[in-house]
């Protein structure tokens, strides 16, 4: 079963920072899907681009280098995307991250989504009808 | 070839064998206009040579070369993957075999070469990760999650009915790394759970 597994800007905050007091928390996810990758489960960590921009990461920026080593793919804000997450802003009331985070989840065809997030009201929202796991940080 | 040219291939080959530039200026300046690109083997076997007085292991050396090689995968990994290449990898024939039929049958993939690929990027991503994962805990050692703390991440990434009580979780983490120091957060998991079942 494909497990999606979605960081939100502070999940990427935390990450980045090891002097953050989330950031064991956050380390501990990611630790948990190098070990079930590492035993050929299909996991796999994004970021929405939204989420990138929200939270300042730049991937041609150095100080980025342990997220920009970790396999966290993008995921792209495309025209498609941009209507889903155009109709969930309008409809939630929520961040441009939040409706990409939102779009992200209506569009996967993975059989499970998890969101790590510090705002599990919003994930809820932009999730509406969708089922999502949320992980609060 | 003049004697700047010679210094300068002689200080590339010096540096591909991870000796240091500094090192090199000294063995040239020892030598004078004696060095030949021809010494260059020799110049660096005799640098890379470990010094009979000295008993440090170069781990960091070993360190910055592992993130060199995760930077080379993440940017060939990245790159276009349309451009194949016939390859001369052996692998057992039983196992092409059963990739065919898993492809034909099973619809395991649209093709054996891309079950394998498939296959070979996910290793691959895992090595990275695990390998990025493992030299963040020798820079920062106290970013490293405790057993309790990897079941915690566990049972939330699968929505566990126990993931809203991590004290729970961590009580049955130390109880079993008491007990098996090797535990993985699922055994933790398993314990927990059967911890919290109400006996009759």
């Amino acid at each position: 079963m494909s497990h999606l597994v979605v960081l939100d800007n502070e999940a990427v905050q935390a990450l980045s920072d090891p002097a953050h007091k989330k950031h064991v928390h956050v380390f501990s996810h990611i630790r948990t899907v190098a070990g079930r990758k590492g035993r050929d489960l299909p996991v796999t960590v994004v970021v929405p681009t939204a989420v990138r921009v929200e939270a300042g990461w730049n991937r041609t920026i150095p100080a980025w280098a342990f997220l920009n080593r970790l396999p966290i793919g993008d995921i792209t804000l495309d025209g498609s995307s941009a209507n889903i997450a155009a109709d969930i802003r309008q409809d939630a009331r929520v961040s441009v991250a939040d409706a990409h985070i939102g779009a992200v989840i209506h569009a996967t065809t993975a059989a499970k989504v998890t969101v790590i997030t510090s705002d599990p009201g919003d994930i809820r929202r932009v999730a509406a009808d969708r089922e999502v796991n949320v992980v609060i940080i | 070839m003049s004697d700047i040219d010679c210094r300068r291939r002689v200080l590339w080959f010096g540096c591909s064998q991870g000796i240091g530039a500094e090192l090199l200026a000294k063995e040239f300046k020892r030598l004078g206009r004696k060095v030949m690109i021809t010494m260059a083997p020799a110049l660096a076997l005799k640098l890379t040579e470990p010094s009979t007085t000295c008993t440090t292991q170069a781990w960091y050396t070993s360190d910055m070369d592992a993130m060199q090689a995760v930077d080379r995968i993440n940017e060939l990994l990245e790159s276009d993957m349309g451009q194949t290449s016939n390859t001369s990898m052996r692998i057992p024939t039983a196992l092409r075999d059963a990739a065919a039929i898993a492809v034909r049958e099973l619809g395991a993939a649209s093709s054996t070469t891309a079950l394998t690929a498939a296959a070979l990027r996910a290793r691959l991503e895992a090595a990275v990760m695990q390998a990025v994962l493992d030299d963040h805990i020798r820079q920062y050692p106290e970013a490293r999650p405790s057993l309790g703390d990897l079941a915690v991440a566990a049972a939330e990434l699968d929505g566990h009915p126990l993931a809203g009580e991590p004290e729970r979780i961590r009580q049955a983490a130390l109880e079993i790394e008491a007990r098996h120091p090797d535990a993985e957060p699922e055994d933790v998991l398993l314990w927990a759970e059967a911890r919290a079942i109400p006996t009759s």
